[in-house]
């Protein structure tokens, strides 16, 4: 599936889960939060939120800031 | 007895916040950091770097004892966006610390009273601590203390310009009438600027730019946490009030009267 992932356009080949597009882009153990379509996966949904083809997801994480 | 800084229902052990913010490289930042003794930080939320493994902060920040990370808002440019970004934050930190930040014009960065306002207040109602970047405006001091903020943090002059304390009359307005913390945010440029700040009444000070781009930051943040043990040892010491007429240091006997050369 085609989603937008941090404003890009990227192709999804996993199961769709939210966890299993983690592990593909190496987020998986870090600490970060996902907002898919402007709505905040928490951890414990990240298994069986399933994404859909045109959604748009922000991966995000805490870095220096003033 | 050891200084405390009490904000909302934790307290801390030291008057300097440090933004983590314009460090070249994270192990300057963390060197910074423990440099200062601080004991609350602001970071940001930003998109995570698939392609940039090495500039992870937040594990490194982590580790270190006594340390509460604080959240800003920055890049919200309304009171909705920065309730999004709050809730994005604490899930991220854990930590219901916001520092509330809405500045929509890039070219000045000063905070937006409006949307600051209606932000806070449906921040407070979702059980936050808020922390909100204000103008220093005494009026609006009072209202967001009204509304149940936890300190305010009025800018002392835009950030990263290093103008100092020009806000320093409306500042000390804002200390009068305040009944929590008040904490200068924003234009520091020096450590006695923040002795000054300090000395004044302000509870607490924090500084990014001052100590982030300084040719040695650690060394900086060194002196800002030095200023402000000074500042708050010469407020408990009793600084001496101003007169308009000269009162002399020494006796003026006048034994020279009559004397010949």
């Amino acid at each position: 599936m085609n989603i937008n992932l941090n404003g890009k356009k990227y192709k999804y080949m996993d199961n769709g889960s939210v966890e299993g597009l983690l592990k593909a882009i190496k987020a998986g153990s870090k600490k970060v939060a996902v907002i898919v379509n402007g709505s905040i996966i928490g951890a414990g949904e990240r298994k069986t939120a399933k994404l859909k083809n045109n959604d748009i997801v922000d991966i995000v994480t805490l870095g220096g800031g003033g | 007895m050891k200084d405390i800084l009490k904000i909302g229902k934790r307290s801390f052990g030291s008057r300097l916040l440090l933004g983590t913010g314009k460090f070249s490289d994270v192990k300057t930042m963390i060197e910074a950091v423990k440099a200062s003794g601080t004991e609350l930080v602001t970071v940001a939320l930003r998109r995570f770097n698939t392609k940039q493994k090495s500039d992870d902060l937040l594990s490194p920040l982590l580790k270190l004892r006594k340390l509460t990370l604080m959240p800003n808002t920055s890049g919200a440019r309304t009171a909705e966006e920065a309730v999004k970004v709050a809730m994005i934050a604490r899930e991220l930190s854990g930590s219901d610390f916001i520092k509330l930040e809405i500045h929509p014009n890039p070219h000045h960065l000063l905070p937006d009273p409006i949307e600051t306002f209606a932000a806070a207040k449906e921040l407070v109602r979702k059980g936050f601590t808020v922390l909100p970047y204000m103008p220093a405006d005494p009026v609006l001091a009072k209202r967001l203390e009204d509304i149940g903020c936890s300190a305010v943090m009025p800018l002392g002059s835009p950030i990263g310009t290093g103008q100092g304390l020009r806000t320093f009359d409306m500042i000390r307005m804002i200390i009068e009438n305040s009944s929590i913390p008040v904490i200068v945010d924003a234009g520091l440029r020096s450590p006695s600027e923040a002795a000054a700040a300090i000395e004044m009444g302000c509870d607490a000070v924090l500084v990014n730019s001052a100590i982030a781009v300084a040719g040695d930051p650690a060394l900086m943040a060194s002196a800002f946490a030095a200023a402000i043990k000074a500042g708050i040892m010469a407020r408990k010491a009793g600084i001496m009030g101003v007169s308009s007429d000269a009162i002399a240091s020494s006796p003026l006997t006048s034994f020279l009267d009559g004397a010949k050369g």
